[in-house]
């Protein structure tokens, strides 16, 4: 599992000796889309989508606004599309990915099901 | 003018759907859709052409408010349940979850998950804490999840939470 934020973190950190305190989703989304990713969404309450994922916990799945999903959605939606991205820097990070993945006990790996993550 | 394209998609409005209309506000572009989604081919000629249209629209048009940030992708998105799996081996994954704690007391406890969501750009999945687990189990390959070469952001929460519902069930 790949992290873009902190893969963008070690990217910078590997071309400009420092890690950008910019590399949210949003500031990812401007550098390699072009695009900026709304985050002022408000639900039928007015309250701030972003921020009030909260009020659903012990509360049916059916019961989470389709603004409050829309706003999930599209966000994962931006993270695939940054990893497809043409950008060099974006694929510089995917080479540095792959490579990582490819050294056993190493990269950002989520634990297969049953089995510690080696480490 | 020169600017800053947004280019957005407001599935939630109310309202019926319509031509889609296009205005500027503070030299960005927003394409309201309606509740209709966008094609990919749509948006991407529109990021293309958006310099032309910000000249075409930036000073005729009044600028509207923004209300809705899905991004105009068009992905379906539905709920998943056990069956369901997304083809590609490369996936978009997030979750969403409580306001998180105060992230510099090692003290504090993880936020809890309220909804995650999956896509592999062709179909996408909002999947519930119940049935991570499963999703997750859906998408390992016989080499390993890691091979998946899955994504997400926000490796403080996103992955942890991911993984100690996979281990606990909780």
């Amino acid at each position: 599992m790949v992290c873009t934020m902190t893969l963008e973190r070690l990217l910078s950190l590997a071309t400009t000796g420092t890690a950008q305190v910019f590399n949210s989703l949003d500031a990812l989304a401007q550098k390699y889309l072009g695009i900026t990713v709304a985050k002022d969404v408000v639900d039928s309450a007015g309250d701030p989508v972003r921020t009030s994922f909260g009020k659903y916990i012990g509360r049916p799945p059916a019961d989470i606004e389709q603004v409050a999903l829309d706003y999930a959605a599209g966000d994962t939606d931006v993270v695939l599309e940054i990893w497809r991205a043409p950008a060099a820097g974006s694929r510089a990070a995917q080479k540095r990915c792959q490579r990582c993945l490819r050294i056993p006990g190493r990269g950002c790996r989520l634990p297969t099901p049953g089995k510690p993550t080696a480490r | 003018m020169s600017g800053t394209t947004l280019v957005d998609v407001h599935p939630a409005d109310p309202r019926p759907s319509a031509a889609p209309s296009a205005s500027t506000t503070s030299g960005k572009l927003v394409v309201d859709f309606g509740t209709a989604s966008a094609p990919r081919a749509l948006v991407e000629l529109l990021r293309g052409h958006r310099d032309e249209l910000l000249r075409i629209y930036g000073s005729a048009t009044p600028a509207a408010t923004v209300d809705n940030s899905k991004p105009a992708t068009g992905i379906p998105y539905r709920w998943w349940k056990p069956g369901d799996r997304l083809a590609a081996t490369t996936l978009g994954f997030d979750t969403e979850t409580e306001a998180v704690g105060d992230i510099n007391d090692p003290g504090s406890k993880p936020p809890r998950l309220v909804v995650a969501t999956a896509t592999d750009g062709v179909a996408g999945f909002y999947i519930a804490p119940d049935d991570l687990a499963a999703f997750l189990e859906a998408h390992t390959t016989p080499r390993s999840w890691s091979t998946t070469c899955s994504l997400t952001r926000g490796c403080a929460s996103g992955p942890w939470l991911t993984a100690r519902r996979d281990h606990s069930g909780r």
